[in-house]
């Protein structure tokens, strides 16, 4: 569903990713791994326009992403989770969810019972200022505000950074049930081995470049990539 | 006008040039050199006059003093006592980000305009200072203002010298690496709220000479003697249209804002005389205009930054 | 005493309130203090003259007007000047604004010139309570109701409303929000707007007080700046809450010192607030 054709990205004049090709099929989760300042994260921005992109395309169901605004990419089921500062502090649960469906004008009503049948501590502090959440349900609501217009493909920029180990497992469960609904998943994670363990396929960065590429468990039981990359 | 007539005008306005120079100098220090918003420089020109002013006229019963010092002890004194100044709103607020230092800085010049005008003790309230020594005047008589010029031409001359000095100095390249890249220079083990600090009080230093030279160039001074955003104002534009951190560009700046200024003087002097205040009204939204175009059409000033030999990355 | 200075106090930190919510908005969304804001007040109340003595149209529709056309000066600022020059170095937008100001009060010293003006030249009787305790004027009461009124349409429009959520949400975090899909130029648009009609009102409420002079909003912009900072940037609770305090410290201050330093008690509380906790009191950190 997702086609990242020979992609040039970076910072104004800062090339960092330096022709990357990648694909995500429907109903994948997909992730990408690299050590620190592979371009990870920057590959996974350019997919919403965040980066500049220097050449290549992105194609995504037929169009072309990089000349679409982003509330038509969120109209068409992709959505991102960014990293860092990914809820709204000051706004209740319920209010960030609820611009979570800013492009739209639907009835939300069954999606937002779904997202707390899916984050069920997130229930009781809907009425709650977000910034004053732990780590971990801040996570969730970032999770939960990227999922109410029924995204087709979820962008996850490093879900678990930062997390209590106790949240780290939790996150990358909910990851693997919110695929199970039948939502592809593309994500940058730091922590690989799992990444890759619950991932139909992966690609290794290194220096905003590809460097392999396989199913998850390939990849895990590959040496070279293991003793580069993995931490032997 | 007679050539003379038309000579002495052109001193006049060159000291007057002269004058808002130093605070362009100063400002760009502050600005220009090391990226800080202070936009209550009428504060720091008002400190400079009064203190001048009470330092070097005879005693009177009107204000402080006068203690009859003379006229460089003065300059000099204005000059530390707007550092002082500077150096006190500095304190909680240069550390935070520009904004803040901005708000400060209008704060405390309305606060200081209203210590002048109600302190009649200190500064003989609204009233003012009048008798404010010319230095030498008694030997210099009806030509006097060319000396004074002279006297300005060396100001501008030893602060434009230590000015550049000094950004060339390592100091100097801390402090325009701390603009461009404060997180490195951070992590480099500077201490960045110090550099910006004595840049600021560095400026402030200036900006107090220079209102010690209005002062005594005029002679009188009063809260009310001119309009204080009007003339932060004026020095904003200068070191705009000099472009930041060039001090080359600063003069340039001042010489043209000042011309273009009094320019608009002569154009809104044609209005009938009924009209004085519709005319400076005029005055400003004709110089209001002329920055606002300025800024979007040509951010970067007429000359631009000055680029400066050694890389700031060293050190 | 202390208790009329204190309703005096409530009256302007009504008055402060409404200015400095817009402020705050602007400020937190945008990143830039806009040193205009004291000015589209001053302006906001010349409208109203124009439209209620010089028109001689009623009062309410007066305010209306003035309100509208106040936004859309904000607006138009928006579109020439400030929109531009946003991408680049903040001071350089602070410093257009400044340029703005002054333009708007000398436009404003142009066509109304210097003297002071009245809505009304009546002089109005005080409602005396309690032995000559409590003194208020009939504008007074208008002042604070219509206050009142403003402040609760502006919570309604800021937690009920799709916009006006998203405009917290900008002030919280503006990358987000794109991200989000919310169009956040509209979005800033909406704001300027919200921000002209309450900088308008707060400008007449004072105007309707004591009298319009071209200075007025101009000598309230510390205030408004303090009624910021106190509150935190970006949070508009906070700014009515600061805007309250610090018209009720300004009032009560001369109790010990003397009437002429009122706005240094403006400065004093903002410097001391920058000490102890830059954010604010209800605001997020500050980097």
């Amino acid at each position: 569903m997702l086609k990242i054709n020979d992609i040039y990205a970076g910072y104004g004049e800062i090339e960092i990713i330096h022709g990357i090709s990648l694909e995500v099929k429907e109903g994948e989760i997909v992730s990408i791994v690299g050590p620190n300042g592979s371009g990870k994260s920057t590959l996974l921005k350019s997919i919403f326009s965040l980066v500049d992109i220097m050449k290549g395309n992105i194609d995504y169901l037929g169009t072309d992403l990089t000349k679409l605004g982003t509330d038509k990419m969120i109209e068409q089921g992709l959505s991102f989770v960014p990293q860092t500062d990914n809820v709204f502090p000051t706004l209740t649960v319920a209010e960030n969810l609820e611009l979570g469906a800013y492009v739209s004008n639907k009835n939300l009503k069954d999606r937002f019972d779904l997202i707390y049948s899916l984050f069920p501590p997130l229930v009781e502090k809907r009425k709650k200022k977000a910034g004053t959440l732990s780590g971990g349900q801040r996570q969730m609501v970032a999770f939960g505000r990227a999922l109410v217009m029924e995204p087709k493909l979820l962008l996850l920029d490093e879900p678990t950074a930062g997390l209590a180990p106790m949240f780290i497992d939790l996150i990358l469960d909910k990851v693997v049930e919110i695929n199970k609904t039948g939502v592809s998943i593309l994500m940058v994670e730091q922590n690989a081995k799992k990444a890759l363990a619950m991932s139909d396929r992966g690609y290794v960065l290194a220096a905003g470049e590809k460097k392999y590429e396989d199913s998850g468990k390939g990849l895990l039981e590959n040496e070279e990539v293991a003793q580069l990359f993995l931490g032997g | 006008m007679t050539l003379g007539g038309i000579f002495s005008y052109l001193v006049f306005f060159l000291i007057f040039t002269g004058i808002y120079a130093v605070m362009t100098l100063a400002l760009n220090m502050q600005r220009g050199f090391a990226g800080l918003f202070n936009i209550g420089i009428a504060g720091f020109w008002a400190v400079g006059s009064y203190t001048s002013a009470i330092m070097t006229t005879p005693p009177s019963a009107e204000h402080l003093g006068g203690y009859n010092l003379p006229f460089v002890l003065g300059l000099l004194a204005a000059g530390l006592v707007a550092a002082l100044l500077a150096f006190l709103i500095g304190i909680p607020t240069i550390k935070l980000r520009e904004d803040y230092l901005g708000i400060a800085t209008i704060g405390i010049a309305e606060i200081i305009r209203l210590v002048i005008k109600n302190e009649e003790w200190l500064s003989n309230g609204v009233r003012g200072i009048a008798g404010i020594p010319k230095p030498m005047a008694g030997f210099l008589g009806h030509n006097y203002n060319i000396f004074f010029l002279l006297i300005v031409v060396l100001i501008i001359a030893i602060f434009f010298y230590l000015s550049e000095k000094g950004i060339n100095s390592p100091w100097g390249r801390v402090l325009r690496a701390i603009r461009e890249e404060e997180e490195v220079v951070k992590a480099a083990g500077k201490n960045v709220v110090r550099y910006r600090m004595e840049a600021f009080v560095l400026g402030a230093f200036m900006m107090g000479v220079g209102g010690a030279l209005y002062a005594h160039f005029t002679s009188f001074i009063s809260p009310e003697a001119f309009k204080p955003m009007q003339a932060t104002f004026l020095v904003w534009i200068m070191l705009i249209i000099g472009g930041s951190a060039n001090n080359f560009g600063s003069l340039v700046g001042a010489l043209l804002t000042w011309g273009i200024w009094t320019g608009t003087e002569f154009l809104t002097g044609m209005l009938p005389a009924a009209y004085t205040t519709q005319a400076s009204a005029l005055r400003v939204i004709l110089i209001g205009v002329f920055l606002e175009i300025i800024l979007l059409s040509r951010p970067q000033g007429l000359f631009g930054e000055k680029k400066y030999s050694a890389s700031s990355s060293k050190s | 005493m202390a208790v009329q200075l204190f309703l005096n106090g409530v009256i302007l930190g009504s008055i402060i309130a409404l200015g400095a919510i817009g402020l705050s908005l602007i400020y937190g969304i945008l990143k830039f203090g806009h040193f205009a804001h004291g000015d589209l007040m001053t302006l906001g109340a010349y409208f109203a003259f124009l439209f209620k003595v010089q028109l001689a149209l009623p009062f309410w529709l007066a305010f209306i007007l003035a309100a509208m056309l106040t936004a859309l000066v904000a607006i138009i600022l928006n579109f020439v000047l400030y929109r531009h020059l946003r991408k680049r170095d903040s001071v350089i937008v602070m410093i257009s604004s400044v340029g703005a100001a002054l333009i708007i009060r000398n436009i404003i010293l142009l066509f109304w010139g210097p003297q002071n003006k009245f809505y009304d030249k009546a002089i109005q009787m005080p409602i005396i309570l309690g032995d000559g305790f409590l003194r208020i004027k009939e504008n007074q009461i208008v002042i604070l109701i219509l206050a009142l009124i403003l402040v609760i349409a502006v919570h309604l429009f800021l937690t009920r409303t799709k916009l006006g959520k998203a405009m917290r949400a900008m002030a919280d975090n503006i990358d987000l929000a794109q991200i989000t899909g919310i169009n956040t130029e509209r979005v800033i648009i909406w704001t300027w707007a919200m921000s002209g009609v309450l900088t308008a009102a707060a400008g007449i409420l004072l105007a309707f007080d004591t009298h319009l002079t071209p200075v007025m909003g101009w000598n309230l912009l510390l205030p408004l700046f303090a009624a910021v900072i106190l509150g935190g940037i970006g949070s508009p609770y906070g700014a009515m809450f600061g805007g309250l305090v610090i018209g009720i410290s300004q009032e009560m201050s001369t109790l010990v010192i003397s009437a002429a330093y009122k706005p240094a008690v403006a400065f004093t509380i903002m410097i001391l607030m920058l000490i102890i906790k830059p954010s604010g009191l209800m605001g997020k950190k500050v980097s």
